[in-house]
């Protein structure tokens, strides 16, 4: 993506810091993140294909972010393009992902986002 | 990191249990292999691998002369290869030339060598910033280099990922191997900073 001159990006700060090293903040992000790998190792997609999808929705949220909106997380962002990836390659569709984080979301306790 | 109160239904917990359950009925996935590979990424795979890379490089003028010629193999010699059959290229920082590794489009990065990404490396204002003002960037990690290095900013892609071969700090002709891995840090292998206060601020000599 083309980085506009202007863009307030350019003149916001890195957030270094002290949480800059944890790998995972919840459990499913490293669950979602395992999957796209897995399943690329295991030559279902190309890891390039994966880059594709992932690249236009941190796209997406770049821009979001530039025009002074708040971005996804990070891991969301990664579960968003990972659940799109799944849908065009004909694994799943929105109505059967619907159906199925309605039971998912009543086993168990749900990982409640802070 | 601010995170958007979620509804319910767009739990991303709830969201990967429910990809992951429809990939598992599927036979496309095994939930123990999920299990390995989060433990790979929480405990095994880091920045040491990376550093003991850097260290045999600063012991040995003939690894480093495959590491920088076929960084991919060279790294595989130490046996740490990447996962997604990605290359790898190595590029070396000298007294005139200072590296700095990016991914403008997403985050891809090194994980055979370095883990995984920190936070700031996937934030869009690095992204960003790292190609249009690296000089910037790097102040503000404390580094601060003199006018006249010239700053290579390399761009990651799915196929491409680079390590930066850091400078060997001055006075360390004496360590060991293992000692000098222990020097080698993250962020130096992403060009984000150097290693060693003795930065020449004087004329050294070249």
């Amino acid at each position: 993506m083309e980085v506009e001159a202007q863009s307030p990006l350019l003149c916001k700060g890195l957030p270094i810091g002290p949480d800059s090293d944890v790998k995972f903040d919840e459990p499913w992000e490293a669950r979602a993140f395992a999957i796209i790998v897995r399943l690329a190792q295991d030559g279902y997609f190309e890891w390039s294909e994966w880059v594709e999808c992932f690249s236009r929705e941190v796209a997406a949220e770049t821009a979001v972010e530039a025009s002074g909106g708040v971005p996804r997380p990070y891991y969301e962002q990664w579960l968003g393009a990972a659940e799109k990836l799944l849908i065009a390659r004909g694994v799943t569709n929105e109505a059967q992902l619907r159906a199925r984080r309605f039971a998912a979301g009543s086993v168990g306790p749900t990982n409640v986002m802070k | 990191m601010s995170k958007p109160v979620s509804k319910p239904e767009s739990d991303p917990a709830v969201r990967t249990r429910a990809l992951e359950s429809i990939l598992v009925e599927k036979g496309l996935l095994d939930p123990k292999a999920l299990d390995a590979l989060v433990d790979i990424y929480e405990h095994k795979v880091g920045p040491r691998n990376g550093a003991k890379v850097v260290a045999r490089a600063w012991v040995d003028p003939e690894y480093k002369k495959r590491l920088l010629s076929d960084a991919t193999t060279a790294i595989k010699e130490l046996g740490f290869s990447g996962l997604q059959g990605e290359d790898m290229v190595v590029v070396e920082n000298t007294p005139e030339v200072h590296n700095l590794v990016v991914c403008t489009l997403c985050s891809c990065y090194p994980w055979p060598t370095l883990g995984l990404p920190p936070v700031w490396y996937k934030s869009a204002p690095y992204r960003a910033r790292a190609v249009s003002d690296p000089r910037g960037v790097l102040k503000e990690f404390g580094t601060t280099l003199s006018e006249n290095v010239e700053v290579r900013v390399w761009d990651t892609t799915a196929e491409l990922r680079y390590l930066v071969l850091p400078e060997r700090p001055a006075d360390t002709e004496n360590l060991t191997e293992q000692q000098l891995a222990d020097l080698v840090t993250r962020d130096s292998m992403i060009g984000v900073t150097t290693l060693g206060s003795s930065a020449p601020t004087s004329a050294s000599k070249h």
